[in-house]
């Protein structure tokens, strides 16, 4: 008899907890509800691909990064409202590398809903380790215009009434996208140092296309932990060259360059693998572009380039 | 009772208008946890009733060894976790059976050495689709339709075992001793206990991680007996809290955007002190 | 000559390289009410669970009801009532009812078993919520719901009051009366040389098995009990 009683109440208080959560829930996700229906919903995995929705549709749509800056993308598991973004975007970009995981485990709910899944690396030889395939592509300007036209497809096909508009932009951005590459090889063009000293592997791609070697002290993956033997490897090729830079992630905590500091006497600067943006960057209104500037001068740096 | 029936009736209007259930992740994701919810504490009841619940957390832990034995093969982790569980299980039944070392002090060494397995393995993996921390949390939103259909499955056949030995079960739960004077083959049951435990442990990682585990299959249980008067009544009433919390659970994380693994043990907690309440108020 | 219903021939049982049992050789006929002395320590509740088959002897036979003990398959003439200590842990929810339906083959047989230790209109009570002699009349029940020909009891008396007690052994004598054959393990000597019909005593070895009148008059006390003897009696005479 007591038993019925507090089952009934127990049923009670999971109904009114169910009712309260649907009340609440209105006031949390906007998003959903405040969709501009004209504009279409564009949604990106990590910061760098949301560029190239950004760069290419501009205020015409509305774009969604997935992955929060800062967290590691590997890492990330996507929570409820992140998917139910996703699946109510009408484009999603992902970066085509086992940088998310979660990614092939929702393609089959994806295409029966009819999202565009967008692979940005479409058409690119990625760089193969024994870690497997680095996904850094994006900040080889030259790769990234093949990202770009990518995108720009599949916007032209999901909205069809503003081709023009995108045609417009994406020219736009490939443009500044040959300038950056020019930029590039002009700040590195003529350099005392051929080696580079970074944290973890996020410059193999600049240093195919900009002809300078890399040394990183763990592979692919920031959460590996470096052997004693790489560390002192390392230190020992600081000594040689004379290096007296090392590179740290801006949005990793720089263990490994404050090791090497110690150990060399070399200064950590800072470099951004854009695959987020820092709280300073965010409130500069920082972009793709003004971090790619910000990194070449890093580069030129620790190489110890001439100014031209 | 009408009431209950119209209440039935809204609840039934109320979900198929929620949005929560036209995300085919969430439809997984309750269709998984309702099975999970049911066999959980069905197996944690008669593993709470001889003092072994530690075993829960331990073989949560050895599943992760599983897992990433599984992932660096490229074979479905949930599958290797099984094979991994059960093979410890079995271990721990021998251990237990032969007094090697006290039961206590053999959990405890398994799951840390699970644990370290899992980690070592782990790092063998590097640069390998690595997402173990999904399989330490849960995450409801990449359960898969392949890994309903291992879950559904498997979870009722667990289910339908536990029915038919009921009895025994229950016998050498309360008397192991009197259970073997009785003619039972308690050395087979408690085997078949142990295996059952690993298979409902597998299968509940992916929703709710290895390291919550260890909850749902003993908060229910806890709760239920604070307030029942026989064992009929402590399985049914574990089973009502497990899937209560487990519902809750599910659309408070869809909603509020929470860890699922976390908010489901949570609110088992709560209904843990109300219980508890219950029964301290009931002998006032 | 009445059946034997449990030979034991020659059993030897060590643990941990401690004998604690040698040379035992003991026939219960059908109909007896034996009680099984010794003091602490003396392996009489060993060979209690010998006879069950809870452990096993490194030497030595036990046969029941005529057929050797890993043959035997009526598992239900045997009924067992556990000694107390090893008994139900806090919280464990089952009720006296469940508790008899694990070896009663009717509902019918678990109404006459709870009716006979008269714990019937207790039947929906959970277990942890009984005294000690209502729980024990429960294990009695338990055994008795399988229709056992035999009934063996661990230190049934221990923990239990004195008015319970003596309803004990009134139904015991009761059972008895109707043909169970039933053995008792218990180191309260003073009662059961008062109930049983034949008295074993066991320190290691067999030491007696006689009539209680002849448990009293000869000197197997001294021979079982050493000298706890003197400190036994008067421990109990002043329970």
């Amino acid at each position: 008899m007591n038993m019925k009683k507090l089952l009934a109440a127990l049923f009670i208080v999971a109904i009114l907890a169910v009712a309260a959560v649907i009340i609440f829930r209105q006031k949390i996700s906007p998003s959903k509800n405040s969709q501009n229906s004209s504009k279409i919903l564009v949604t990106s995995t990590i910061y760098p691909l949301s560029q190239l929705a950004t760069h290419t549709g501009g205020d015409l749509i509305t774009s969604k990064t997935i992955v929060p800056s800062g967290v590691e993308p590997h890492d990330f598991d996507p929570k409820p409202q992140d998917l139910v973004d996703v699946f109510e975007s009408k484009v999603f970009i992902h970066s085509g590398t086992a940088l998310e995981p979660w990614v092939e485990k929702i393609r089959a709910d994806l295409e029966s809903r009819g999202v565009v899944m967008v692979d940005a690396s479409k058409g690119l030889n990625l760089i193969k380790g024994n870690d497997g395939v680095d996904p850094h592509y994006w900040l080889d300007p030259v790769l990234f215009q093949q990202s770009a036209i990518t995108v720009r497809n599949a916007l032209l096909a999901a909205d069809p009434s503003r081709s023009s508009d995108y045609k417009l932009n994406s020219d736009k951005f490939i443009a500044k996208l040959i300038e950056l590459d020019n930029a590039y090889k002009k700040k590195l063009f003529s350099c005392n140092q051929d080696t580079v000293v970074v944290s973890h592997n996020v410059l193999a791609y600049l240093a195919n296309r900009y002809k300078f070697k890399v040394r990183s002290i763990t592979g692919l993956s920031p959460n590996e932990e470096a052997t004693s033997q790489s560390i002192a490897d390392t230190v020992e090729l600081l000594k040689t060259n004379n290096i007296r830079f090392v590179l740290a992630e801006s949005l990793m905590p720089s263990k490994y360059a404050d090791t090497l500091a110690k150990e060399a006497a070399v200064k950590t600067l800072l470099f951004n693998p854009l695959e987020g943006l820092t709280k300073e960057e965010v409130q500069q209104n920082a972009d793709y572009f003004s971090v790619q500037y910000f990194n070449i001068n890093t580069l030129a740096t620790a190489l110890e380039c001439l100014k031209s | 009772m009408s009431c209950t029936a119209t209440i039935g009736k809204k609840l039934f209007i109320i979900t198929v208008m929620l949005d929560i259930f036209n995300y085919s992740f969430m439809v997984r994701a309750f269709a998984a946890g309702l099975v999970i919810g049911t066999i959980a504490p069905l197996i944690g009841t008669f593993l709470v009733a001889r003092r072994f619940s530690l075993i829960a957390d331990t073989l949560g832990h050895v599943s992760l060894a599983g897992i990433a034995l599984g992932l660096l093969l490229h074979v479905n982790p949930i599958i290797t976790a099984m094979m991994a569980s059960i093979l410890i299980a079995l271990v721990v039944d021998k251990i237990r059976q032969n007094k090697i070392v006290s039961g206590e002090s053999a959990l405890a060494m398994l799951l840390s050495g699970g644990l370290a397995l899992a980690i070592v393995l782990v790092g063998l993996a590097r640069g390998f689709n690595v997402d173990l921390f999904s399989y330490l949390f849960g995450s409801i939103t990449t359960i898969r339709s392949e890994d309903l259909m291992i879950i559904l499955p498997v979870g009722i056949a667990v289910a339908i075992t536990i029915l038919v030995f009921y009895k025994q079960l229950l016998y050498i739960s309360f008397d192991e001793d009197g259970a073997r004077v009785s003619g039972v083959n308690v050395n087979a049951l408690n085997m078949m206990l142990m295996i059952l435990t690993a298979i409902t442990v597998s299968l509940s990682i992916r929703i709710i991680g290895s390291l919550l585990i260890g909850a749902l299959l003993v908060i229910p249980v806890t709760s239920a007996s604070q307030i029942s008067r026989n064992f009929k009544q402590s399985i049914i009433l574990s089973i009502i809290f497990s899937l209560v919390s487990v519902t809750i659970g599910l659309f408070i994380s869809f909603y509020a955007n929470l860890p699922a693994g976390g908010t489901v043990v949570l609110i088992s907690l709560v209904i843990f002190i109300f219980s508890y309440l219950f029964r301290i108020l009931k002998l006032a | 000559m009445s059946e034997v219903l449990v030979c034991l021939k020659d059993i030897h049982f060590a643990y941990n390289r401690e004998l604690v049992l040698e040379d035992i050789d003991l026939h219960i006929e059908r109909g007896s009410y034996l009680g099984l002395l010794g003091p602490n320590g003396s392996g009489k509740s060993t060979l209690l669970k010998i006879i069950l088959g809870l452990i096993k002897p490194q030497k030595g036979e036990v046969e029941l009801f005529g057929q050797p003990q890993n043959k035997f398959k009526d598992h239900f003439k045997i009924g067992y009532v556990p000694q107390k200590a090893t008994q139900i842990q806090s919280q464990f929810p089952i009720s006296v009812e469940e508790v008899i339906s694990l070896t009663a083959v009717s509902k019918k047989a678990a109404h006459q078993a709870l009716t006979k230790v008269g714990m019937y209109s207790h039947r929906t009570r959970l277990i942890t919520e009984l005294s000690g002699g209502e729980q024990q009349r429960v294990f009695i029940a338990k055994a008795l719901a399988a229709s056992p020909e035999i009934l063996l009891l661990d230190e049934p008396t221990v923990g239990i009051d004195n008015e319970s007690q003596k309803d004990f052994y009134s139904l015991l004598r009761e059972l008895n009366k109707e043909g169970l054959t039933i053995v008792i393990v218990s180191h309260d000597t003073e009662d059961i040389i008062k109930e049983v019909s034949r008295v074993v005593c066991v320190n290691r070895r067999l030491v007696c098995h006689v009539s209680p009148k002849e448990f009293i008059e000869g000197h197997f006390q001294d021979e079982l009990y050493g000298d706890d003897r003197k400190k036994i009696i008067h421990h109990h005479s002043h329970a």
